[in-house]
């Protein structure tokens, strides 16, 4: 034992400064965190809380739960339907907004087309709710009010910009020279981006497919207007616990967490994706 | 990490032409969002101008919707009944309507009665609940799109009742109203309290039919008045020392109330009153700088700062109705239908403890303000005569009785006086006698009758935010002046 002791105090002396290091570090990240976390922690406990205990003073940490207001969601709004309503607009919004967005991103960054990088944040800037009366009236005349694919394509000015403008940092960090080794080799351009560029700005694409989701699936205004009964998604649900002379914070509660756990649950399964994402997007590598 | 520090192309380009365009590009997105605006909630008059406005946003917009100049009044003759017998429920059979309403205490009720209507009647009903601001929201976008899908709203007619019917949107119900054959020879129109009748009908036109009776009531815990051997004032201007007795902070605040900028005018507008003061003149200019009027914002701005808890100026119902129901506050002057969130074991910790009395009278006048709300049929409807049908079903005197029965205040007296409505006056003596009394005495509104509801109660809960922060004296005559001058720029606009 104590031969092996020996190398170890010189080492504990490092790890020392480590362990010191470490833990400010994690104190930091806590201190951070706690502000985000409590809201969220908060909005949990509430959804388990009756009327009279939502309102209690001092505020109750500790206190005997009820599962009434989840059971309330479900039997005030037909939640299952617009779960798979949001499903489809999310996903085939974001689906969508890769299929467009990727070259637009590829070419931006390649040919430098900072005109159109700029006209295209310009749209993400706009107010959305000036949007939506030509977009009514535009729907109506098709009769496509009340429809997936109206409501599709309204929520691709949530989705696009945002995984353009996260993936044109990335295609700016693939050298050049790989493509030209590709197009040496006798690969198309097409098929430089699609072999070549595509998979190598896979974390972006993960990171910008994440990110759009989670707008898309927030987004409350577009339905509200566009969908009707047969396609209203979930931040619905939310709003049918306010009314007048009411607000119902338990069901909003429970309403809000039932929502945001399919994004939790899918945001900490890509996390890996996510934060290498923020990273590389937001500074280039 | 520095070597890393080199900027994207594009961000260097940001730096000087691009940020010019940056530049450029939002204020045209700016630009384009202000000219949307009055067309995402119309504030401005009905002109065609107002929908033309925003063409850069809505070129794709076919112009003979857009262009279309709205007729206030129907112009489709109501197919008076041709059969010569008796009022028909079967006679719109097959049809189907699309409601869009609120989800408040008197639709969420409702709501498990319409498969009765739609077996007595063979219509088909499609009703959406929304809060009310969504509703609005939702409202005016198809309304403005000229939509003819939606055969019903729900509107409060001091918020949208002018507004929506200045855009050509709400078909006045006169016509059907006074027609005997479509009116059940048992509805009974007499029977509404007659001033809720009277706030339904604008502009010489009947909006809409009440579903609801509010009243502003003085809603006080019974247990600690009597406690300390205090009675509710009956002058308002005996209400501080009434609450000086009662208030003890942090753990009991004598006075509560609504202070945000958006909603503090609707409460105030009672004290308003009671001081002699009104919104606007006889002539209809903003009134707001008068004597009367600063003397009740003084007043109530005293009483929030005196009286209410920490953080008065950005309380909202919600919040305020919760520091009553956790025991916090003794007093509120709101309306009588928050006896639903106060009376109620699961919501509320002072049940039984609440007292309902009369809104003070005040030095000069004693009209609490007075609300309502009912269903509308939209203008721009194919099928109005079945709309009709809904609302003159709705109103019936046993579905008043069951709203009322479920807190829902009815605007019909029988229902007061039915066996149902003696269970309630005997439960809740006070809120029933109180609400009554004011119905009585009382025909005006929370809100000044104008277009734009919002806009001119958001200037003048910008004054009595002021007055809370502590301007007073000279200093809130002057501020008033200046709300004046925008609530007249406001009219300008709106009312043309």
């Amino acid at each position: 034992m104590s031969a092996i002791a020996q190398p170890r105090v010189v080492r504990r002396h490092r790890s020392w400064r480590k362990v010191l290091n470490t833990t400010l570090l994690y104190l930091a990240v806590a201190l951070v965190i706690c502000p985000f976390m409590f809201i969220f922690v908060w909005m949990l406990l509430s959804s388990f809380k009756t009327g009279v205990q939502q309102t209690a003073w001092p505020p109750l940490f500790i206190f005997e739960p009820t599962l009434k207001n989840y059971f309330d969601v479900f039997q005030r709004v037909p939640f299952v339907d617009y779960a798979i309503n949001s499903v489809i607009v999310s996903v085939s919004a974001t689906l969508l907004g890769l299929v467009f967005g990727l070259p637009a991103a590829y070419s931006i960054a390649r040919w430098r087309q900072s005109k159109l990088a700029i006209a295209i944040l310009t749209s993400r800037m706009v107010p959305w709710i000036s949007f939506l009366l030509p977009w009514y009236l535009l729907f109506t005349r098709v009769g496509w009010v009340d429809t997936y694919q109206a409501l599709i394509l309204t929520h691709l000015i949530i989705t696009m910009p945002m995984i353009i403008w996260l993936l044109i940092a990335f295609f700016e960090d693939i050298p050049t020279e790989l493509e030209e080794a590709a197009m040496i080799d006798g690969c198309s351009r097409l098929g430089v981006f699609l072999k070549v560029s595509v998979p190598l700005a896979a974390p972006g694409i993960v990171a910008s497919s994440i990110f759009s989701l989670i707008y898309s699936w927030n987004n409350f205004i577009f339905a509200l207007i566009l969908a009707g009964r047969k396609t209203m998604t979930l931040p619905v649900a939310v709003y049918s616990f306010m009314s007048y002379t009411e607000v119902n914070w338990g069901g909003i509660t429970a309403a809000a967490t039932l929502i945001a756990l399919p994004v939790l649950i899918l945001t900490f399964a890509i996390q890996r994706y996510l934060i290498k994402g923020l990273a590389l997007g937001g500074v280039k590598a | 990490m520095s070597e890393h520090r080199e900027p994207t192309v594009v961000q260097k380009n940001l730096t000087r032409r691009g940020f010019l365009k940056v530049a450029t590009g939002s204020s045209v997105a700016l630009l384009l969002a202000a000219c949307a605006q009055p067309v995402a909630a119309p504030t401005t008059a009905p002109a065609p101008k107002a929908t033309e406005a925003p063409k850069p946003a809505a070129t794709t917009a076919p112009a003979p919707a857009a262009t279309q100049a709205p007729k206030p009044a129907a112009t489709q003759a109501p197919a008076a009944s041709t059969g010569a017998g008796d009022f028909d429920w079967k006679k719109y059979k097959g049809t189907s309507l699309r409601y869009v309403g609120w989800n408040d205490n008197w639709s969420q009720p409702m709501t498990s009665k319409v498969p009765e209507f739609e077996d007595l009647t063979g219509i088909k009903l499609n009703w959406e609940q929304l809060a009310q601001d969504q509703n609005r929201q939702k409202v005016q976008t198809e309304l403005t799109a000229k939509n003819k899908d939606i055969d019903l709203i729900y509107i409060a007619p001091h918020v949208e009742g002018i507004k929506y019917y200045k855009a050509g949107w709400i078909f006045p119900l006169d016509e059907y109203m006074n027609n005997p054959k479509m009116v059940p020879p048992d509805f009974d129109m007499k029977d509404f309290a007659e001033g809720m009748l009277k706030t339904c009908n604008m502009l010489g036109k009947q909006l809409t039919l009440p579903v609801v009776s509010e009243a502003c009531l003085f809603i006080y815990r019974k247990d600690l008045f009597e406690a300390k051997g205090v009675k509710p004032p009956e002058n308002l201007l005996d209400m501080p020392a009434a609450l000086d007795k009662v208030h003890s902070p942090p753990s009991m605040y004598g006075w509560v109330g609504r202070g945000t900028v958006t909603q503090n005018a609707v409460p105030w507008s009672s004290y308003l009153y009671a001081f002699g003061g009104d919104y606007l003149t006889k002539d209809r200019k903003p009134d707001v700088a008068s004597d009367a009027s600063l003397k009740s914002i003084q007043f109530y701005a005293d009483v929030a700062r005196k009286y209410g808890p920490p953080g008065m100026t950005t309380m909202n119902w919600p919040e305020a109705v919760a520091q009553m129901q956790s025991n916090r506050a003794a007093v509120i002057t709101d309306a009588n239908s928050f006896r639903n969130a106060l009376d109620d074991k699961e919501k509320s910790q002072v049940v039984g403890k609440v007292g309902w009395a009369m809104f003070p009278k005040g030095p000069v006048g004693n009209t609490p303000g007075i609300w309502t709300a009912g269903t509308s049929i939209s203008a721009l409807s194919e099928k109005k005569e079945a709309a009709w049908y809904f609302i003159i079903w709705s109103l019936q005197k046993k579905y008043q009785t069951y709203t009322h029965g479920r807190g829902c205040p009815s605007s019909r007296t029988s229902v007061w006086n039915s066996p149902e409505g003696q269970d309630i006056r005997k439960q809740w003596p006070d809120w029933a006698d109180n609400t009554l009394k004011t119905l009585q005495i009382s025909n005006k509104g929370y809100s000044p009758e104008v277009v734009s509801v919002m806009e001119v109660r958001n200037a003048v809960g910008e004054l009595i935010v002021k007055a809370m922060q502590g301007v007073t004296g000279d200093a809130l005559k002057a501020e008033a002046e200046k709300t004046n001058k925008a609530i007249t720029d406001i009219m300008a606009k709106t009312e043309g």
